[in-house]
């Protein structure tokens, strides 16, 4: 998983950097990211998604309690 | 029963040239009808332009995606074909979110929260399809190991 997330690091930094800053400030406000950040559903209901392209994802939950991200899937499509 | 569905002045293309500005303020709050020889034409806000035609685009979504259900499709739809990749419980989670959030569209004009619901759902039956998301419902996250990034 952390290669896979290097390996976004360095094929989309740009957007890799913004998605750092939003992780680190507001993880679960959708809203703001016209999109790009959307709560998953049903099953998946705790899981949120950044599509960092149109092939790649990461999907994340969050710990409110102790103000943590956990990345549970990097790279690839679906 | 006569319900009233368009409510409107009715003028002509002279009158609307005479009178251009202030027919054009009156149609920003409703609308108004011009009538140009045999053609009839209306002038009306762009934003009800717009909640119009979203409403009788998804209505028409909706209705279909309801005949489907009525013909015993379940589990299978050509409006929403993702939903073949959602849990049974998350089909019928599905369907009472789309009522649900069609009609708080309907009420409060607010397309965009009812696009971003079906995207979220699309976003879901798309993270099924991958083994890996499917191992994590039933999986225990306490009990997993993460690494720690800055």
């Amino acid at each position: 998983m952390l290669e896979r997330w290097h390996a976004l690091e360095d094929e989309y930094s740009e957007d890799m950097h913004w998605f750092k800053n939003f992780l680190k400030q507001h993880p679960t406000n959708t809203h703001i990211t016209n999109g790009k950040v959307k709560k998953l559903k049903g099953d998946l209901k705790n899981i949120y998604q950044y599509d960092v392209s149109y092939k790649d994802r990461v999907r994340y939950i969050v710990d409110k309690g102790n103000r943590i991200v956990k990345v549970v899937f990097a790279k690839g499509h679906p | 029963m006569i319900t009233t569905i368009l409510s409107d002045d009715v003028i002509n293309s002279t009158e609307l040239r005479n009178n251009q500005k202030r027919w054009l303020e009156k149609a920003y709050v409703s609308p108004i009808s011009i009538i140009s020889g045999a053609k009839k034409l209306v002038l009306l806000n762009r934003e009800h332009a717009k909640h119009m035609y979203s409403l009788i685009h998804y209505a028409e979504m909706i209705i279909r995606y309801c005949e489907e259900r009525d013909s015993g499709k379940k589990g299978e739809s050509d409006v929403f074909p993702w939903i073949k990749h959602l849990s049974g419980k998350a089909i019928e989670e599905f369907h009472k979110e789309l009522f649900f959030t069609f009609q708080k569209a309907v009420d409060s004009k607010d397309w965009l929260t009812f696009e971003e619901m079906l995207n979220s759902w699309i976003a879901t039956a798309d993270a099924m399809t991958n083994p890996e998301m499917v191992e994590l419902i039933t999986a225990d996250l306490a009990k997993e190991e993460f690494t720690r990034v800055e």
